[in-house]
């Protein structure tokens, strides 16, 4: 692991390699958290406009009725029943949502728009590195323990030019010294494996630090695919540490509900309890940093606003996004809300979107982690001087 | 063709078992190691249909407590043989003796991906949808997997295609029960045509108008339990539909023209070339390269033998065209078991210890199967989690020969100094097994 004085070294060589970087731009103690929600989120049923003269009948089986429980929020929308934490953070002003949103793409197809979200260009496998990656660099440098990802493998929005440590949870593997020079030695000439394995060395160090004497990750059940708030746990343990990564990204799977998805109850109702939980998971693990924390959490698109012929939804395209943290002003719903009616929906079938996700993300980026104006117009998420960002996401 | 012993072994093939490689050089044209392995499987078609019954029985008990309970004992009961079973299936492949035609078969598995992951009522048909639709295929004709991909239960459950109902059918008109797009979106966007090809969403509807009624004979006391697949004529969406531009009618036949049709499409043969390419070309192929594969594609009107046999041919002919590829995490497991035995796997434990590496077999995040490049899976924490495995492998591992006689008799003359050196300077022979097993030689083919 690097020392603060290797930081500081490092650090000022990036930002000599980046025109109008300065250290003052390190996010300090400011952390940032994306959750990546795979699979398309039915924000319908996230955050349902129940206040919609057209939803209940758009709706149909899938709808909301009063006697299901349903959070109220503020100008007719409420949350999912199942999103009891979120609810809390609402009430207390440290979750704000914003609704009818989507990445600049209309494709319906996952595996682009999930590209185009990752890669924060306006088109699928335009590039090979993501915006998160892109953002590390414009704030933090080279310094390798800056970024994290939790996943299975690294994910598309923290590839790129800017180290990130990645992990996946599970039980921490003795390494011999002995043998992990070995290896380095052997892999000394090789340009994949080479850096591959000292970052992941670098990141062994670190769980082993944080494990317990079983070796265990603290809420970790070894082998055992891990839910979102576990996973989110961990995040929170890693950026908890003064001198851990403080920017991290998660994902989540399973939000493609095309039959069957419940309402106020079964699918849909556990993957937003847990989501719901993974924030309160973050705001305990990281007990006075949350003050200066934010979580976005995003998905590719929405789905269709009325209900399939399996109960459940197919591919659309505007959805809802969930933005947490202390740092957050929050307690409010941010959406230009386009209706339901037949003529406002999308191609006649999906909630329209009327915000960019870019937009809102350039806003979280710039206000929380002091990311320039100008490298988020051109860098960050390139070409894209024409969208704004959304102000007042952060508590000034 | 000629084609290099290590090129046959690690490229195409699962990797050496100690001998391996002379007995491919005692076959210097290479023909023979081709030849013998182009013979076709056939489906064992008994799992599926236990599996059918079975669902078939327990969805017909009227109680919907002990109707619940019997799906799943069911699906437990499944779970349960199909772990132990995968031990002696994986290592069974992994010291197959048509090694290139297993890594054909993981190839187009992967590219028809059924999976069980949170739809756990995939798995009892998806345990047989290898042997069944991909396996008598793979050396055949693309238009055949292809229909025997989409009329199989495990496709139709896992994107929902045995619940589409036409919005304008008898049964849609009755019940008002509507179209389901799952299924008809990804046979264009992954499995024919590919995303960015062309299509319009008016196209995948089309198509999914066209499929309805394609289904599975659960619940349904009149249907014949004996086959797999259900053509619902009452849940047919009825009237014309147009599809790229041809216009078909109704019925099971006129779905099953309209993937001929998708299957020799030239957007088709680039798709799959690109796709095959990738897989074990480089990952970046040239455009040359693509163009040769799906040019053999296509003057065979689909034959995945000629196609499988481009990549050969490539392989003697233009070797430039190539670069080296990284291991995915299940082909470095298959690699290590053909070189040190299937000893060095753990009862029930082949199958976590995909899970662990994000390679699990029918558990994949997406339609779209598993990634198929470099930085897919060479990240810091993969990289680490190779390491703890054959830290284990090669406790594991009896073996008569010492590790550098190993490695010599695996890599040959490829076998690179830092391999070499590593084996030959290591603490100990089990420290030299664990480096020889994460070495570059073994990570890249």
């Amino acid at each position: 692991m690097l020392s603060r004085r290797s930081f500081l070294a490092t650090a000022a060589a990036a930002g000599a390699a980046i025109p109008g970087v300065t250290l003052a731009r390190a996010p300090g103690e400011r952390r940032f958290i994306f959750i990546l929600l795979r699979g398309a989120m039915d924000g319908l049923a996230a955050v349902p406009p129940i206040g919609d003269p057209d939803y209940a009948r758009v709706r149909g089986r899938l709808a909301f009725t009063p006697d299901m429980g349903a959070l109220p929020l503020h100008n007719g929308f409420a949350l999912h029943p199942a999103m009891t934490e979120a609810h809390a953070l609402y009430r207390s002003g440290e979750l704000l949502v914003a609704h009818a949103i989507a990445p600049p793409h209309r494709t319906r197809s996952h595996f682009d728009a999930q590209n185009i979200l990752e890669n924060g260009a306006t088109r699928a496998f335009a590039r090979h590195d993501g915006w998160l990656n892109r953002a590390l660099s414009a704030v933090g440098g080279n310094r390798a323990d800056l970024g994290l990802a939790i996943a299975e493998s690294e994910p598309l929005t923290m590839r790129g030019p800017a180290k990130v440590a990645g992990w996946a949870p599970r039980r921490v593997v003795l390494i011999p010294e002995t043998l992990s020079e070995r290896v380095s030695v052997m892999y000394s000439a090789d340009p994949v494996l080479a850096p591959a394995f000292a970052e992941g060395l670098n990141a062994h160090a670190l769980a082993s630090a944080n494990a317990g004497s079983d070796g265990r990750m603290g809420g970790a059940r070894g082998g055992r695919a891990l839910v979102l708030a576990e996973n989110a746990g961990l995040a929170a343990e890693f950026l908890a540490r003064p001198d851990g990564p403080r920017i991290a990204m998660l994902e989540g799977g399973q939000w493609d509900t095309h039959a069957g998805q419940g309402v106020a109850s079964g699918r849909m109702a556990r993957l937003l309890g847990d989501l719901s939980a993974a924030f309160e998971r973050i705001k305990t693990g990281l007990g006075p940093a949350w003050r200066q924390t934010v979580v976005v959490a995003a998905t590719e698109f929405g789905r269709t606003a009325r209900p399939n012929g399996a109960l459940g939804t197919d591919h659309g395209y505007g959805s809802a996004a969930f933005i947490a943290g202390g740092a957050v002003n929050g307690g409010k719903i941010v959406t230009d809300w386009p209706g339901m009616s037949q003529q406002a929906l999308f191609e006649g079938r999906d909630l329209m979107a009327t915000m960019d996700m870019r937009a809102l993300l350039k806003g979280v980026l710039g206000d929380h982690l002091r990311v320039p104006r100008q490298a988020l117009d051109t860098g960050v998420f390139p070409e894209s001087a024409a969208v704004r960002p959304i102000f007042d996401i952060i508590r000034h | 063709m000629a084609i290099s012993p290590s090129i046959a072994a690690h490229r195409f093939g699962l990797g050496a078992y100690p001998g391996e490689l002379q007995a491919l050089a005692a076959d210097p044209a290479g023909g023979l190691w081709y030849q013998t392995q182009i013979r076709i499987p056939q489906a064992d078609p008994d799992v599926l249909r236990r599996a059918l019954v079975a669902m078939r029985t327990a969805a017909t008990i009227e109680d919907k407590p002990a109707r619940q309970a019997a799906l799943r004992a069911l699906f437990k009961g499944i779970r349960q043989s199909s772990r132990t079973q995968f031990d002696s299936a994986f290592a069974a492949a992994a010291l197959s003796a048509t090694p290139f035609v297993e890594r054909l078969t993981w190839f187009w598995a992967n590219h028809f991906t059924v999976s069980a992951k949170g739809k756990p009522r995939v798995l009892p048909f998806a345990v047989s949808f290898v042997a069944d639709a991909i396996r008598p295929h793979v050396l055949g004709r693309f238009a055949d997997m292809l229909i025997a991909v989409e009329q199989h239960p495990a496709m139709l459950i896992y994107l929902d295609n045995a619940l589409s109902v036409g919005p304008s059918s008898r049964a849609g008109r009755d019940r008002k029960r509507g179209l389901n797009e799952n299924l008809a979106r990804e046979i264009l966007e992954l499995h024919t045509v590919g995303v960015g090809s062309g299509y319009s969403q008016r196209d995948v509807i089309e198509l999914a108008r066209l499929i309805t009624g394609w289904t599975v004979p659960i619940g349904r006391k009149q249907s014949d339990a004996s086959r797999p697949f259900l053509f619902a004529a009452n849940r047919h969406d009825p009237g014309p539909k147009t599809i790229l531009n041809i216009r078909y009618g109704d019925g099971l036949a006129e779905g099953e023209r309209a993937l001929r049709d998708l299957a020799i499409r030239p957007e088709t043969a680039h798709f799959l070339a690109k796709k095959l390419a990738r897989h074990f070309i480089a990952d970046d192929p040239p455009a040359a390269a693509i163009a040769h594969i799906a040019g053999r594609y296509s003057e065979s009107g689909g034959d995945l033998a000629r196609m499988s046999q481009a990549l050969i041919e490539i392989a003697a002919g233009r070797p430039d065209w190539m670069a080296p590829k990284y291991r995915q995490p299940m082909d470095h497991m298959a690699a290590t078991v053909r070189a040190l035995g299937p000893e060095i796997l753990k009862a029930r434990q082949t199958l976590p210890s995909l899970t662990q590496f994000g390679q699990a077999p029918l558990m994949a995040g997406s339609p779209a199967g598993y990634p198929d490049q470099t930085s897919d899976w060479a990240s810091p924490d993969a990289v680490m989690r190779r390491l703890e495995w054959s830290i284990f492998a090669a406790k594991r591992a009896r073996i008569s020969l010492t590790p550098e006689a190993l490695a010599e008799a695996i890599f040959g003359a490829e076998l690179s100094p830092e391999s070499r050196f590593a084996v030959a300077g290591a603490e100990s022979p089990r420290q030299a097994l664990t480096l020889l097993l994460v070495s570059p030689n073994f990570m890249w083919r």
